[in-house]
């Protein structure tokens, strides 16, 4: 009863003009960032962060986050019309979204795809709303020591998910962690690593991280070569699935909304790797799995829609501990702190129209995510008819004004250069940048509370056994590193390994 | 024997983690009842250490280095320079004169695209973008320091 007045608190905010107009513009924003390959939710919601600035906190965050979850309907499109993913989470639904096309079953992709996704997205939101409230009244409870092992199990689940590079998955996280080091150090006030940068000072920002390795590092590595990929254009009245395909996107669709969401609690890429672990499943419940690949319904309602639960999964670390789970959460999280908002446990009580006025407003942002997708499908596609010529300078121009615009601080700008040829020479070397900015954002907190923790035992490890909640946490961290590391020994193959052979196989074909 | 891979990634980490444990001679690691700042940064160097002589531990099984694709390393250099260019000069010309110049030397020099094309592209984007971030979402964005015309 509670948790409904607290709601309908939220949607008296949501449903404001004002801040209607707002999640209609992150909503819109969000499917075009998901539409165009190369950029990607990340680099959409760092160089709008700057707009947000005259904004209040439940504005710019039911902005934010529109452009996050309106990228996983936005990157549907051109993988089912292009089979090009607009976004890494579209990766899978690029296989059986185009083969659809080719059929002449564009349409009826696209319609599935974008009913799943609200589905999907809708049931996290309410998963959301019950789950966040309680887990924030439990991680009252948390001191240092079970901060410390909630991190480090984040850390090791990121790297157990990669599990075929165990090592470059936790060796990029020591990267972020050492660069979280960089400033004035909190309990001493010595200066780390500043060479006498006084904008050094605060550290190193997520944002100029994350722009350079996500948004300037991919136009690096993606030469302006024109396109000859071949654009279906469906027409409006061909939307509409046949009722053989509904009964077979209705399962996909509810396991996919499970899944998406529990997988999305966890640290990592986890939309992505939900949609893989999705088409996965249901290539393996499937009677006929030999249609996967030539135009299976499922291959397309699945991975859609577990990805957009994933997507929403992600706030719930976010909002009730004040944890990121990956980049995107880590920007919005520094979002909120720019607003003078800190999310975490407290969030609830000390401000509830936003934490409520936020959840409120993903109920209402999917339905307009539905509205926006189908309709406007062929606008959409037109968006793909510019030359990436002409896109990728108008990229580097945002993700130069996204940057400056943080801090007016022209340092943070080189920053985001380097990081941007970094992020370049990162792909040259198969090394996934996604650990290095969730060791960045996790640094602070994770030295804080592990020297917090030696301080409080006068030194003694065993602070960290002794405490139930940070012993569960360390036993599993160290459950899921055992298992890694005696599967990377061993050569054995678990379904980490089976799912990336397949996925490989299955995007070759 | 073949250069792989890992080889140059775990090779160049651990110089890395050398020189930066090099540079970190004044930073206390503290004890562990009462842990220094130097704590978290020998942690994390100890860490990528660990793991780049693990990468060159078991480079053999990466692809070889020569069979690394570069053909696009001229377009990134050229792309990398230019924009360190307008970040060089962002703050003194302002947003509309750095912007235009950019764009227009991507369009022009580097995509080969036709002058005229270029300069209308180059000087509507970052004109029209001023227009919305300075005035409807009231974002201000760098002038020039040399005053009107400039300073727009």
């Amino acid at each position: 009863m509670e948790t409904l007045d607290s709601l309908m608190l939220g949607f008296s905010v949501a449903l404001r003009p004002d801040v209607l107009f707002y999640a209609f513009i992150g909503c819109l924003v969000g499917t075009l960032v998901g539409v165009l390959p190369g950029v990607g939710p990340l680099a959409g919601i760092s160089i709008l962060l700057p707009a947000t600035f005259g904004l209040d906190a439940t504005k710019a965050v039911v902005m934010l986050a529109g452009i996050y979850y309106g990228s996983q309907y936005g990157g549907s499109t051109t993988s089912i019309l292009m089979r090009i993913p607009g976004e890494a989470s579209s990766v899978m639904t690029c296989i059986d979204g185009f083969a659809m096309a080719q059929k002449g079953r564009a349409g009826a992709a696209l319609a599935i795809a974008a009913v799943g996704s609200f589905i999907a997205g809708t049931l996290s939101v309410l998963a959301l709303t019950l789950v966040a409230p309680p887990l924030a009244a439990f991680a009252l409870k948390f001191g240092p020591p079970e901060y410390t092992a909630l991190l480090l199990l984040g850390l090791i689940f990121l790297a157990y998910m990669s599990s075929t590079s165990l090592p470059r998955t936790l060796l990029m996280a020591s990267i972020g962690l050492l660069l979280g080091c960089i400033g004035i150090d909190t309990m001493s006030g010595q200066f780390r690593y500043a060479f006498d940068i006084k904008e050094l000072a605060d550290g190193i920002g997520i944002v100029p991280v994350a722009v350079g390795l996500f948004g300037l590092g991919e136009i690096l590595a993606t030469p302006a070569r024109p396109s000859n990929a071949q654009i279906i254009q469906p027409r409006f009245r061909d939307l509409m699935p046949t009722r053989k395909e509904w009964g077979e996107a209705a399962a996909p669709i509810a396991r996919g909304s499970v899944l998406g969401f529990l997988v999305g609690i966890v640290p990592g890429s986890a939309h992505i790797i939900s949609s893989f672990i999705s088409y996965a499943i249901e290539k393996r419940l499937s009677k006929k799995p030999e249609e996967f690949g030539h135009g299976a319904v499922a291959g397309v309602a699945g991975p859609e829609s577990a990805n957009n639960a994933a997507s929403t999964g992600a706030f719930v670390p976010m909002l009730a501990l004040g944890l990121p789970t990956g980049p995107v959460t880590a920007v919005l999280m520094a979002a909120l702190m720019i607003h003078g908002v800190t999310p975490g446990p407290t969030l609830v009580t000390d401000h509830p129209q936003v934490f409520w006025g936020f959840i409120a407003s993903m109920y209402v942002g999917n339905v307009m995510l539905l509205a926006l997708n189908l309709p406007l499908v062929g606008l959409f596609v037109s968006v793909l008819r510019i030359p990436y010529a002409y896109l990728y300078p108008m990229i580097i121009m945002f993700c130069i004004i996204g940057v400056y615009e943080v801090g007016h601080s022209i340092v943070d700008v080189w920053i985001m250069l380097v990081m941007g040829v970094v992020g370049y020479l990162l792909r040259k070397c198969d090394l996934d940048p996604a650990p290095l900015v969730l060791g960045l954002v996790i640094a602070p907190t994770l030295e804080l509370s592990f020297r917090q923790s030696l301080t409080m035992s006068s030194g003694d490890f065993s602070i960290f056994v002794r405490r139930p909640i940070s012993a569960v946490l360390l036993v599993i961290a160290a459950l899921l590193l055992a298992h890694s590391v005696s599967t990377l020994v061993t050569q054995r193959k678990d379904w980490r390994r089976k799912l990336a052979e397949a996925e490989a196989s299955d995007q070759k074909t | 024997m073949t250069l792989r891979r890992d080889h140059i990634v775990g090779g160049v980490l651990l110089a890395i983690a050398a020189a930066v444990f090099a540079f970190s001679g004044d930073l206390p690691a503290g004890t562990l009842g009462s842990p220094g700042p130097g704590m978290l940064p020998y942690i994390s160097l100890g860490l990528i250490a660990a793991f780049a002589l693990t990468l060159l531990a078991g480079a053999a099984q990466s692809p070889p280095f020569a069979e690394t694709e570069w053909t696009d390393l001229s377009h990134a250099v050229s792309v990398t320079i230019a924009a360190a260019v307008a970040i060089a000069v962002y703050e003194y010309l302002g947003f509309v004169i750095t912007m235009s110049g950019l764009i227009f030397c991507l369009l022009a020099l580097i995509e080969r695209l036709p002058l005229w094309r270029a300069a209308l592209y180059a000087v509507a984007v970052p004109v029209g973008t001023k227009l919305l971030l300075g005035t409807v979402l009231k974002s201000p964005l760098p002038q020039s320091s040399f005053g009107w015309p400039f300073g727009f």
